[in-house]
């Protein structure tokens, strides 16, 4: 088979499959099949066709009148905006199968059929796309194969290819490497896209173990333990908030909620009556946790967890819902959440409604919780204490009627009086709750929180300890935000029975901002989006970006309306009419420089390398100077260029005028004389 | 085609004995030999144009006839005459000194139009036509005009219609003072009887030939169109290359090509002979200059030559 038979013959094919994907996706009916198909037999014949019409201006016109006509379908006779395209897509198809002259138009056919191929994919759901979709894959690796090797072997057409021969080069040979190559490149791809990045995960129990563990987030903490932890700038997470959330860093007292102590010792908590449950996962892959209450908004959260090595799971508070890949996670009945498995804690999502307090609107009386009343009892127990710290709530509480007003006082009181510090020494032989209090007045955040769920207690009022982190430090390119392991937190929550568990945070202490700079935030956020886009990238996400995508087009679809409605105003029609002119005038102009750009076309490879190894020197040929000239101009310029750039003009001259071969000798030294151009002037 | 290289080696050399220094114009004498083409030598007298005539008939073995122009020549003097012979009761045809094959027209805008116009046929069909009878000229038929362009004193500038008829108008100019030199001395410039011929007419005729075989690929042919439609589109000139002149300028670009060794037209081929084989056929506006195409015709051709993009 001849080169250009072959690279003609893979085109059709490849306008055939795209038709078939239009077929099957229902943009194009049986009689269009049909007329588009006699269009394609008859441009099999096209060339006695255009060497009887050889005028140039009738080819214009036609092209100016189908493009009107094109307009106007896509503006008005199309049933939507997708069938006007696909039409005008095989219009152009069939202009360009009609006009094509050198084998490398066929390039442009076979572009134009994977446009055809993704018009169609928004339709084919069957399986035939499957076969269709395989198919465009072998004929364009094909197609790509045969204008290389047609590329390759320009410059000399009496050459025969190294390696294949000329029976081989062309036909079913090339066909056959045509499938191995598109299937080994299809399985390289696939293996490369799917499996390296994320053999991470797969590989992650093994690493567990080894991320530093977090002392804050065990069932035991002792006083003072996120001291350690809180000069840590190490990144812990990255919780990602999609679009449509609203001003999520306005948002207050958002919090990333941990385990949850209830049992207090004197000098550290403990989960200490754990009624933990095994939930496994509904049918969508997700863990219900809880309904929708109705009191404040939904927020839905992506975690993005470094290996920091505690199995609880963050979210602010109160779950709804969870997503992980995970077959089961276990939940106590404090609402702390942990998953066994590490690869399923690096991603979730959660979706959670935030707490919202009415002012005024909790107005429980005292004396709704006692210690007698098991499901109070863990809530309100405490250590034997120094009576002084119960004096000290009573007396800042004085006179308050309800035990939320108590609660927020003391909360006020804590905040107001006592300092936030890092430097947590011990100054005297008293328990560490009473030092706090009323010897040293400093402390970290456990300080605080375990003051105000004693005070609470002491007053009767069921309070626990939470172990979280704060929110963290906003990223507008990421949207998310980027929580620090020295952003780990603690606070109280307290029981009101008309408004359940409300969270109280004492400790005087201000989000770390680091004021990090553009670029920083940036790079961070590509970091996540590597994550988020490439590691964690599943099916799921897949039809989210179609789903997007189709609601972008679904925004257009109103306005298109529109503008097919509009009345066209007289003024335009002259306009259309003058670009029309114009428009066939420049195709007039470049109708007569088109032999200069078809003689561009067959620059021999080796000579365009020679050429552009110069320029990058600085030496390029002006318009009007011949390769001989340029030579001799190069050759004054460095007289070392002289002889390798002569051999280089003579082998030129005669690939690209004479038509005749290079012999082996100047095919050898090639690469020696290019080689030569490329060295410093100086050799 | 080595063979072909040879001979014309062998020729250029033996011209160059007797015209010491001008190597490119010995070439273009050649170039119009084997283009089928004749030769306009325009110079100021004694820079070597009759010698440069002579010595090309010389060197290839032709029949040779210098024809020296004057005022008072009539076409019979050139074309011959036939002549009553009372023995036979019939004309006998004379035929005059253009019967060769090289024929060297010395100093021809010296006669009257109407000779110079006896030689149009002659040059143009290589055949005299005279009374009712067509007399073919031998083969290889190449006319090697000269003139001096400084003196119009009793002169009959050649009109343009006869200015086309020559592929090339050759200027040689003065040698370098080297050359010159040697010239004095008495080194350079062998007597023209001492050159021996060195091609025989036959392989002339081949050579002819082999440069009509030169390949010529399409994107050269265009730039050969450009240049010459950029004549007929100047503003500075009142008349364009004619298709005769397009189709010599072709032809003595593949006999360029030949004496390059090559089978193949390059670019370089049409740009150097761009000047020689149009310049003379362009007429130069009146508000320009004089007409016929003198030193500013090849001022706007070597221009138009710079500018109009080569093919790569």
């Amino acid at each position: 088979m001849p080169p250009a038979l072959a690279v003609r013959i893979a085109g059709y094919l490849l306008v055939v499959d795209g038709l078939a994907a239009l077929f099957l996706a229902g943009l194009i009916g049986p009689v269009g099949l049909a007329v588009v198909g006699l269009g394609l037999v008859a441009s099999w014949w096209q060339e006695p066709l255009r060497a009887r019409v050889r005028n140039r201006a009738l080819g214009a016109a036609l092209a100016v009148a189908a493009a009107i006509a094109s307009a106007a379908d896509l503006l008005y006779l199309a049933e939507t905006l997708l069938d006007g395209l696909v039409h005008l897509l095989l219009f152009v198809v069939l202009a360009r199968l009609f006009t094509l002259r050198v084998p490398g138009d066929s390039r442009v056919v076979a572009f134009l059929s994977f446009f055809m191929l993704v018009a169609a994919s928004s339709g084919a759901f069957g399986v035939g796309f499957l076969f269709v979709f395989v198919a465009f894959l072998l004929l364009s690796t094909w197609m790509l194969l045969l204008q290389h090797v047609l590329a390759e072997s320009e410059p000399a057409p009496g050459r025969v290819i190294v390696g294949l021969s000329p029976h081989l080069a062309w036909g079913r040979g090339l066909l056959g490497l045509a499938a191995g190559a598109a299937a080994a490149t299809l399985l390289i791809t696939a293996a490369l896209f799917f499996v390296i990045p994320r053999v991470g995960l797969a590989a992650l129990p093994f690493r567990a173990k080894v991320g530093p563990l977090v002392t804050g987030f065990t069932d035991r903490v002792e006083l003072g333990a996120y001291g350690q932890i809180e000069t840590d700038a190490s990144m812990a997470m990255r919780v990602h908030i999609p679009e449509g959330m609203g001003a999520v860093e306005q948002i207050p007292n958002l919090r990333w909620r941990g385990i949850v102590f209830d049992e207090f010792d004197g000098r550290a908590w403990t989960v200490g009556q754990p009624d933990r449950m095994t939930l496994r996962h509904s049918v969508t892959h997700d863990f219900r946790l809880g309904g929708y209450r109705g009191r404040g908004r939904i927020l839905r959260q992506e975690f993005f967890l470094e290996p920091i090595g505690t199995d609880i799971i963050f979210a602010a508070p109160r779950i709804m819902r969870l997503e992980a890949r995970a077959l089961e996670i276990t939940a106590d009945d404090m609402g702390s959440v942990s998953i066994a498995v590490p690869a399923a804690r690096l991603h979730y999502v959660v979706e959670s409604e935030l707490e919202a307090i009415r002012p005024g609107g909790v107005t429980d009386a005292w004396g709704y919780a006692s210690r007698d009343d098991p499901a109070f009892a863990r809530y309100l127990q405490l250590p034997p204490l120094p009576e002084r710290i119960g004096a000290l709530a009573r007396e800042v509480t004085a006179g308050l009627r309800t035990p939320y007003e108590a609660a927020l006082r003391l909360d006020e009181y804590l905040a107001r009086e006592f300092a936030y510090t890092l430097a947590l020494e011990r100054r005297t032989a008293l328990p560490p709750l009473e030092e706090f209090l009323f010897v040293r007045r400093s402390g970290n955040c456990e300080y605080f929180a375990a003051s105000l769920a004693v005070m609470l207690r002491s007053l009767g009022v069921p309070a626990r300890v939470v172990g979280g982190f704060q929110r963290g430090e906003w990223n507008p390119y990421g949207r998310y935000f980027a929580v620090r392991m020295r952003d780990a937190h603690s606070w109280v929550e307290a029981y009101f029975p008309s408004a359940g568990w409300v969270s109280f945070d004492p400790s005087p202490r201000v989000q770390a901002e680091d004021g990090r700079s553009t670029v920083a935030l940036y790079l961070d956020a590509l970091r996540m989006r590597w994550y988020r886009y490439v590691i964690n990238w599943s099916l799921r996400d897949q039809v989210e970006v179609a789903v997007s995508v189709r609601r972008q087009a679904g925004r257009w679809g109103p306005w298109l309306a529109s503008l097919r409605e509009a009345q066209i105003p007289r003024v335009v029609w002259p306009v259309m009419a003058l670009l029309a002119a114009a428009a066939v005038a420049l195709a007039l102009l470049r109708g007569r420089a088109a032999p200069a750009a078809r003689a561009a076309r067959r620059i021999p490879r080796f000579y365009a390398r020679a050429l552009r190894a110069l320029a990058r020197r600085g030496l390029r040929p002006a318009p009007g100077e011949t390769a001989r000239e340029f030579c001799a101009r190069a050759a004054a310029a460095v007289p070392g260029w002289a002889e390798p750039l002569a051999s280089l003009t003579a082998a030129y001259e005669r690939a690209r005028f004479g038509a005749s071969a290079l012999t082996a000798g100047e095919e050898a030294a090639l690469e020696g004389w290019l080689a030569a151009l490329s060295r410093p002037r100086a050799g | 085609m080595s063979r072909a290289l040879d001979q014309i080696h062998c020729l250029e050399e033996s011209i160059g004995r007797a015209l010491v220094g001008k190597p490119e114009v010995v070439r273009l004498a050649v170039v119009g030999l084997l283009a089928r083409g004749h030769l306009l030598i325009e110079d100021v007298p004694g820079v070597g144009k009759t010698t440069l005539g002579a010595a090309l008939a010389r060197a290839i073995g032709c029949g040779f006839q210098r024809i020296q122009f004057t005022s008072d020549m009539l076409p019979s003097d050139v074309l011959g005459v036939s002549i009553y012979q009372p023995e036979k009761g019939e004309f006998v045809f004379k035929p005059g000194p253009l019967f060769t094959n090289i024929v060297l027209a010395d100093e021809i805008n010296r006669t009257t139009p109407k000779t110079q116009s006896c030689l149009l046929e002659a040059m143009n069909e290589s055949q005299v036509s005279l009374d009712h009878a067509t007399y073919p000229l031998p083969r290889p038929f190449m006319v090697l005009a000269t003139q001096n362009p400084r003196e119009y004193e009793g002169t009959f500038p050649l009109p343009e219609s006869q200015l086309d008829r020559f592929l090339l108008r050759i200027r040689i100019g003065y040698p370098d003072a080297p050359d010159e030199k040697a010239i004095l001395r008495g080194a350079g410039g062998a007597p023209q009887e001492s050159i021996e011929p060195v091609l025989s007419t036959r392989e002339v005729l081949a050579l002819q030939e082999a440069a009509e075989r030169v390949q010529v690929e399409e994107s050269v042919l265009d730039y050969l169109m450009a240049l010459v439609a950029a004549t007929r589109d100047s503003p500075l000139l009142s008349l364009g290359v004619s298709p005769r002149g397009s189709i010599a300028l072709l032809r003595a670009a593949r006999a360029r090509a030949l004496c390059d060794g090559r089978d193949y037209l390059v670019p370089d081929d049409v740009k150097a002979l761009a000047v020689p084989a149009l310049a003379h056929r362009v007429m130069v506006k009146a508000a320009l200059g004089h007409g016929g195409g003198g030193a500013d015709g090849e001022a706007i051709i070597r221009a138009a030559v710079q500018d109009i993009p080569v093919p790569r």
